[in-house]
């Protein structure tokens, strides 16, 4: 079960992940479009609270500092599923 | 310029785009097009981002713009 | 510097493993106009350009299509899920199992090894923007056949995906070619391209 909810988890990170993706190789060709510098940010702000989220459940998402904290008892990074897995 | 709440990307039921009319990018593109073409130079047409699909539509379809989706036949 | 995600970029399924399928999509993993040459020319070209922009297009674009060489992966992965050295046999994959087993590697589909042969890289950014444009529209024709080639519904949606980056890569290196040809233009130090007045004076 808690499987399905981290997929479903996941695929909100990938949908929200993706927006800002487009956004910022559309910037980086139309740097001064400000309507899309506003979106941009309006989804980092999103993504920052899904990614929260989501490490609370599943522990760390990204490594070397860029995710959140480990368990205190367990190194979170290591666990699976790993994303091909997935 | 009118500061903008709602990113266009957004799909809650109160969802509320940009006010129309307000194509600002247009204007930011002005200079980086005024040099005229030059033969033996290839040119793609410069996009504007003025409309967005969902973040679950994007996802599905491969890109946030509607204007860069159906460019080509879909393959099936 | 580079950082990971635990996490694919988009979802990769499919309805049911196919190793004869598996076999064909390798080729956008090692192959010519596969992910892994689009990454690897990307981030190399970015060291030779001229301006602050192309050098974060060319860094971000291939950063993404790393994270298309590890969707590729995946499908890979699980199109040869569970599959025996009789199935890789059946598929005319047996010289895969034989070398690799279960494990990936980076080969087109017929077998041949990648190679930095298939990366222009000229210091030119002109003609090496001209080489990624065409990449992505090789990208987009495998593609292609990729989806025509098979009728599982899932992988076809993740490859799907795939293609229409291709269409988006190719507008933005499209607009970078805009940006740096007006940008040599103007560079009259470099090459000077409308002002024949000036040049004649000299």
């Amino acid at each position: 079960m808690s499987c399905e909810k981290q997929i479903a988890m996941l695929r909100r990170l990938q949908e929200m992940e993706f927006v800002a993706v487009e956004l910022n190789l559309y910037l980086d060709t139309h740097p001064c479009d400000t309507e899309a510098i506003n979106d941009y940010n309006c989804a980092v702000e999103r993504l920052r609270k899904l990614k929260k989220e989501y490490e609370e459940q599943f522990g760390m998402l990204m490594h070397f500092g860029h995710g959140g904290y480990s368990d205190r008892n367990e190194w979170s990074w290591v666990k699976g599923p790993w994303p091909w897995e997935v | 310029m009118k500061k903008k709440t709602y990113p266009m990307w957004q799909n809650d039921e109160d969802m509320d785009y940009m006010d129309s009319g307000e194509m600002a990018m247009g204007q930011s593109m002005a200079s980086e097009t005024c040099m005229p073409m030059m033969l033996a130079h290839a040119y793609v047409p410069w996009q504007f981002y003025d409309n967005a699909f969902c973040p679950q539509e994007a996802l599905v379809k491969g890109t946030l713009f509607p204007e860069l989706w159906g460019v080509y036949p879909i393959p099936d | 510097m580079w950082i990971y995600e635990k996490k694919m970029e988009a979802p990769v399924r499919v309805c049911r493993p196919d190793v004869k399928f598996a076999k064909m999509v390798i080729s956008q993993y090692g192959g010519p106009d596969g992910e892994l040459s689009a990454s690897l020319r990307y981030l190399n070209q970015r060291y030779s350009m001229p301006t602050d922009k192309i050098k974060a297009l060319l860094t971000d674009i291939g950063t993404e299509e790393l994270a298309h060489m590890e969707m590729i992966a995946a499908l890979v992965y699980k199109l040869t899920d569970g599959a025996s050295s009789e199935d890789f046999k059946a598929a005319g994959w047996e010289g895969q199992w034989t070398q690799h087993d279960h494990a990936l590697f980076w080969t087109d589909a017929n077998g041949v090894p990648w190679s930095a042969k298939y990366i222009a890289a000229l210091g030119d950014p002109i003609t090496d923007l001209v080489e990624d444009m065409a990449a992505e529209q090789k990208a987009r024709s495998t593609y292609e056949h990729l989806i025509a080639a098979t009728d599982d519904e899932l992988a076809k949606a993740t490859l799907r995906f795939l293609w229409e980056r291709e269409v988006v890569h190719f507008q933005r290196f499209g607009e970078a070619l805009n940006d740096v040809q007006d940008w040599m233009a103007k560079s009259k130090h470099v090459w000077c391209g409308c002002d024949r007045e000036e040049k004649e004076d000299k």
